[in-house]
């Protein structure tokens, strides 16, 4: 069975967070299946390796509370949500240094751009969400 | 009922074959975390390739070899069979250019379209003539599941402006060309 090799580990994720200014504290956990979180106070976030080390993170379902048989609910779906509010934002600034199509080949380079564009992603729209407010999602939900 | 463990001991599902695979996971796939397996059927299970990796995760043993739960491209009766490839990034390659500024251009018309013909087709052909049972840990209504996006979840158009069909989309049309109803908790029935 083709298995590509993995690359994510904990600290990788931790040097590619360092790289960022976070609003409040946070610990990393090694949490299963190569599965990491980061664990802010009101906020949890799972990183995930997926295939041919294309990087995922998603929110905790006990988080968002949409229910313990929904998909979990991904950083890109959040950003699709916020991103037209948070651009209309007095002095709001577009994100630098998001790469579209990262490289075919698993690799650990891979890996950390995968880990870049989501912080990138999370400085610029979803810090609300990382201070515990998914009020935005209540319409979703509902 | 065998308890699947990863490298670091940490418990990441139950299996009993012919019976259920129990996902132990923080995060949820479509349909939930259980995928009810038949003792005289293999059990095709598809979605998105990230999503499929969840489940294929379970079929490794700490060490680095197969258990069997999961099977790739054969058939599994009582486990199952998913799809695995190395020809995606390969044919993804063939098609790919670099424009005028230097980002990267996909032909993604051609990468679908040689996937599905020379990959895709002929696994789900197989799962379709076996009579397996299907389960979907993806959601075949999610835009983002059933169209092409790029590495930040948006969506990759063709020239004309339109969405293209991803190859999971494809699946989901396939099966329903072929008479299948898909149902909501991520199984389908003919």
């Amino acid at each position: 069975m083709y298995n590509p090799q993995t690359f994510f580990n904990i600290k990788t994720l931790e040097v590619v967070l360092s790289n960022y200014n976070w609003p409040c504290t946070y610990i990393l956990k090694e949490i299963g299946a190569g599965n990491i979180s980061l664990q802010f106070p009101k906020c949890t976030i799972v990183f995930s390796e997926g295939f041919e080390s294309k990087m995922n993170a998603y929110f905790l379902n006990s988080e968002t509370k949409i229910g313990d048989k929904s998909a979990s609910f991904q950083i890109n779906d959040a950003v699709k949500i916020l991103k037209p509010i948070k651009e209309k934002e007095l002095g709001f600034k577009n994100p630098i240094g998001l790469k579209r199509f990262l490289d075919d080949e698993p690799s650990e380079e891979k890996v950390k751009e995968g880990l870049n564009n989501i912080c990138i992603l999370l400085q610029t729209y979803l810090l609300s969400c990382i201070l515990g407010d998914f009020s935005w999602l209540d319409e979703v939900v509902s | 009922m065998d308890d699947l463990v990863d490298a670091l001991g940490n418990a990441i599902g139950k299996f009993s074959r012919g019976n259920n695979l129990e996902i132990i996971d923080d995060l949820t796939l479509h349909g939930g975390n259980n995928i009810a397996l038949s003792s005289s059927k293999t059990t095709t299970v598809t979605g998105v390739l990230d999503d499929v990796n969840t489940v294929a995760k379970r079929g490794v043993n700490p060490d680095g070899t197969f258990n069997g739960i999961t099977n790739a491209n054969i058939e599994n009766v009582g486990g199952i069979n998913i799809l695995r490839s190395p020809k995606w990034g390969q044919i993804k390659n063939k098609y790919k250019s670099v424009n005028d500024i230097g980002e990267k251009m996909y032909d993604w018309n051609k990468i679908s379209d040689e996937f599905w013909e020379t990959v895709n087709k002929p696994w789900i052909d197989d799962a379709i003539a076996r009579g397996d049972n299907l389960r979907f840990v993806s959601s075949p209504t999610n835009p983002k599941a059933i169209y092409v996006t790029d590495d930040l979840g948006d969506f990759v158009f063709d020239a004309s402006g339109n969405k293209i069909t991803s190859i999971f989309g494809r699946e989901i049309n396939y099966l329903k060309s072929k008479g299948y109803t898909i149902l909501n908790d991520g199984t389908a029935i003919k």
